[in-house]
């Protein structure tokens, strides 16, 4: 809802003590400050406050809706009420045991239920909900509707968590440590991972992501921390029954979540805190106006009809509302600085392509290298079309391969069966001594394969930096617990893969827009953004589609310096242009498709002067007709496809 | 025989009212894309309107009011709260629609109390006997309806310019749009017919049973795995998709356990939207959201 950038700060300093030690001042001042009315209502919050934090994991970040969080309550609930008075456990080990539970419930569920999205993973997961409550409301074990009573204080080394006061402590450094930790999250590398998918499933797989591990993670986690707010619940109010854990909680979390926004874990303590008062309001105010009997509706019908009026009014929410302010206050600032920066860049070197390569022509020639990548007969149907029809092709290392053919050549398609985005018909495709053919995206990645898209496929509210550090994924190990949680390797290997994007941002001349909104950027800048975060993951093949869309002359002469660098350096490279100029230039060898199948490989000279290539891009003529002038003068097709 | 057979035409009568409200949801999915989580809701008001009518008139014109007010507050909600946010993320308008939910479902819980109400049937008299099974005079008026306004809305997307038009929307709304068809206008007849089928046929309900406040909730999921199996395209496939998630929920009930039954049922959903998405039919829905 709201887009709040993620920024890279500093991974621990003094300030995050000091937050610490404000926070638990803050909260034991506030519960000796106030008497047990409202220190319970503290609590209660405290508890709303973490399942809301359990949805922003995963609905803010990794962009899943799930209405899930009433079953995970309520198992952590029932779990530590059933372990502590029917079987006489010690109340902390309940509620570990409950939510790990929780946890593996979670995790169980997760796979097949993240193949769904949308409406119906909202479905599937309210149903979930109310598979759950159903459950406890018809077993005898869990008392039926009327509920289970008898459960005791939590009690830790003794002390006995008796008084609201305590209870109010207790809660609020719980949601101290999973704020904290969420907040660490974000800026960590399986954080990064989960805006990622949120902004672009495809492109997230691309640069390495385990997509569906990541999603039943981050589910895990969140029904972790559900599960530990329910056992907090059911010692405090020392009662359960199963009203509390159906939609009625999922709805509450989600006023919670428009009411503070979801990107930011802020906002689920801001929700909380508003929801509760919210609340009070209503039991204030109603029972005047409708009569004492009528709370309860009364209450439901307040909340639904805010629920759709703040979203009417203000789809990002109260802390969105904020954030769009404070954003653009940073904004004016950051703009005076970049208005300096980019005039620096203005005296470029030539942008005559051609005499780059001439020049680069006349050193000693190099030799390939190995061949990194081969297909074979690749074949891909769609239906009854043939989108690409028994492809063979082979890259070696230090080469620059060009594919072109006019639109509709299937270049594209080609792309992504290489990338496992797409699986072929038929056909093997061969990174190195790996056969790729029948992997994931995210699997190919990791054998050394990274990609572009046609259209720029950013992150939304990340800026460049972090959005180029997603490409850095498999350069780094950390997991979610570390992530949360930094330990000294992971922070030293959060340093290491911001030294290795920075040097990429600085080669690519985008240094100046790190902290930019990348999907805000030009489109030759995106297209820029997206070549940074394919090279940083330090690929043995590069693949990029239409590069050179958007990009002016001279930001284009810079990519074919860049692609004959790479060359170099060892890296196979494979381009699909349509800008003649720039494949000429740039490519050792090209590869000319038409209606899916190859019709010529050979050099940029011998392809230039083939005839059957100029056919295909001006359209035979079948009267035998002499080539006019007039027919010359066709461009060739250079329309950017959506 | 005698078990089964009763068990089959209680189903029917049934299955006819989810597989009502299912197609509730395909008119308003294939044109808009969208879960309308509300229309459980919607149809319960429609039948608390025929509870109000049919102190004034009799049975039948009160489940035809009934229709009405569950087209009007479809259309209602669709005006005040999708149009505005039709730009906005799918999850926002799901959002929206369980917000419009709880409100309907509180405020009928505010004016007409938790308890149950009932009006009297179309025809009195005793319950036929169909092959050792019987069904209430009722309940074969509810299958009627419940056919007549399939036919109705097929014919009505199938021969009419208007039907064509929603249809044509459904398929491409960026094409649509280009030769002149109004998106506001096409989404008021979705939600409208939507509403009204959903309201209608759950009025006819009433008089078998009864109708609470806060019914929505279960009939909206049962009506949801309905539209599942219709692949959340097929109108028809929808209203046998009605009736095969309501003999599961008879059988369960009648053969292993009545309380744990419509717990049965939900977790059909869940295994059903992973399992087979696409339901009854080749295509799926899911993908395209």
């Amino acid at each position: 809802m709201s887009d709040i950038t993620t920024r890279t700060r500093p991974v621990l300093s003094w300030k995050h003590a000091a937050a610490a030690i404000a926070w638990i001042v803050a909260i034991v001042v506030f519960a000796s400050a106030t008497n047990g009315y409202y220190a319970g209502l503290g609590a209660s919050v405290g508890i709303l406050a973490l399942l809301g934090l359990g949805m922003v994991l995963v609905t803010g970040y990794a962009g899943q809706f799930s209405l899930a969080v009433g079953a995970f309550y309520g198992i952590g609930a029932y779990g530590s009420t059933l372990l502590t008075v029917k079987f006489g456990w010690y109340g902390l080990l309940a509620l570990v045991l409950a939510a790990l539970v929780a946890g593996a419930v979670g995790f169980l569920l997760a796979r097949p239920l993240f193949r769904l999205r949308g409406h119906f993973l909202a479905m599937a997961t309210l149903a979930l909900t109310e598979v759950f409550y159903l459950l406890v409301n018809n077993a005898d074990f869990t008392g039926g509707s009327t509920g289970l009573g008898g459960i005791r204080p939590l009690e830790l080394f003794g002390f006995a968590f008796t008084t609201s006061q305590s209870h109010m402590i207790l809660n609020w450094m719980i949601v101290g440590i999973v704020l904290w930790g969420t907040l660490m999250l974000r800026n960590g590398r399986e954080g990064r991972a989960l805006l990622a998918i949120r902004g672009h499933e495809a492109a997230a797989a691309a640069a390495g992501i385990n997509i569906a591990s990541s999603k039943a993670r981050v589910f895990t986690a969140s029904a972790v921390i559900s599960a530990i707010g329910g056992s907090l619940y059911a010692h405090q109010v020392m009662y359960v029954n199963p009203p509390p854990f159906g939609l009625a909680t999922a709805i509450d979390v989600l006023m919670i979540a428009v009411l503070g926004g979801m990107r930011s874990p802020w906002g689920a303590i801001v929700g909380a805190i508003v929801l509760e008062a919210l609340q009070l309001g209503i039991e204030a105010v109603l029972p005047g106006i409708l009569g004492s009997a009528a709370v309860g509706a009364g209450q439901q019908l307040v909340v639904g009809l805010l629920l759709v009026l703040i979203l009417v009014v203000r789809p990002d929410g109260v802390v969105g509302a904020i954030g769009a302010l404070s954003r653009s206050i940073v904004r004016r600032r950051g703009e005076a600085e970049a208005a300096t920066t980019e005039e620096v860049e203005a005296s470029a070197p030539s942008t005559d392509m051609a005499a780059i390569r001439r020049a680069e022509d006349d050193e000693p020639a190099r030799r390939f290298g190995d061949t990194v990548l081969t297909a074979q007969g690749l074949v891909k149907r769609f239906g009854g079309v043939k989108a690409v029809n028994k492809v063979s092709l082979d890259i070696r290392e230090g080469e620059v391969l060009a594919v072109i053919g006019p639109n509709g050549a299937g270049k594209s398609t080609l792309v992504n069966l290489l990338s496992g985005n797409l699986t072929p018909t038929s056909g093997t495709v061969r990174l190195g001594d790996v056969d790729t053919t029948h992997l994931r995206a995210h699997q190919v990645a990791r054998h050394g394969l990274a990609r572009t898209f046609q259209t720029p496929c950013l992150f939304e509210g990340m800026d460049v930096e972090a959005t180029v550090k997603v490409g850095a994924h498999l350069r780094g190990s950390v997991g979610m617990l570390r992530s949360s949680v930094p330990t000294l390797g992971s922070v030293k290997e959060e340093r290491r893969l911001a030294e290795e994007t920075a040097l990429v941002l600085a080669r690519l001349g985008l240094a100046h827009l790190a902290d930019r909104d990348a999907k805000a950027l030009s489109l030759g800048q995106q297209k820029q953004v997206e070549i940074a975060r394919a090279l940083v993951s330090r690929p043995r093949v590069l693949l990029l589609d239409e590069p050179c869309a958007g990009l002016n002359k001279q930001e284009k002469a810079a990519l074919m310096r860049l692609l004959r660098e790479l060359g170099r350096e060892g890296l196979a490279v494979l381009v699909i242009e349509h800008d003649m100029e720039f494949v000429m230039a740039s490519a050792d060898r090209v590869h000319v498709l038409n209606f899916g199948a190859t019709l010529r490989v050979g050099s940029p000279e011998q392809v230039q002067g083939d005839q059957a290539v100029i056919d295909a891009y001006l359209g035979v003529s079948h009267e035998n007709e002499p080539v006019t002038t007039a027919n010359v003068a066709v461009v060739p097709k250079k329309r950017r496809k959506r | 025989m005698d078990v089964l057979m009763q068990l089959l035409l209680t189903a029917l009568a049934t299955g006819a009212l989810y597989g009502a409200i299912g197609i509730g949801y395909v008119i308003v999915h294939r044109l808009s894309g969208m879960v309308n989580f509300a229309m459980g809701d919607i149809a319960v008001a429609g039948a608390f309107g025929a509870v109000v009518a049919s102190a004034m008139m009799p049975p039948l014109p009160a489940i035809l009011v009934g229709a009405i007010v569950g087209g009007l507050v479809s259309v209602v909600m669709y005006h005040l709260t999708i149009h505005p946010l039709r730009h906005q993320s799918l999850m926002v308008q799901t959002i929206v629609t369980l917000g419009v939910g709880i409100a309907i479902r509180s405020l009928l819980q505010l004016m007409f109390g938790t308890g149950p109400k009932q009006f009297a049937p179309i025809t009195d008299g005793p319950a036929f006997d169909i092959l050792g099974g019987a069904i209430p005079q009722q309940s074969v008026w509810l299958i009627a309806i419940a056919v007549v306004g399939y036919i109705g809305l097929a014919l009505f997307f199938d021969r009419t310019l208007a039907g064509k038009a929603l249809s044509a929307f459904s398929v491409n709304s960026y094409a649509a749009g280009i030769v002149g068809i109004s998106l506001t206008g096409m989404a008021t007849i979705a939600f409208a017919l939507s509403g009204a089928i959903a309201g209608g046929v759950l009025a006819a309900q009433v008089p078998t049973s009864f109708i609470t406040a806060g019914a929505g909730v279960a009939l909206g999921l049962k009506g949801f795995i309905a539209a599942i199996l219709g692949g959340f395209d097929k109108l028809g496939l929808t209203l046998v998709g009605g009736v095969l998630v309501a003999f599961v929920e008879v059988a369960f009930a009648r053969f292993v356990d009545a309380a744990q039954a419509p717990t049965v049922v939900f977790a059909l959903l869940i295994v059903l939207l992973i399992v087979r998405p696409q339901g009854l039919t080749r295509k799926v829905a899911a993908d395209r959201v």
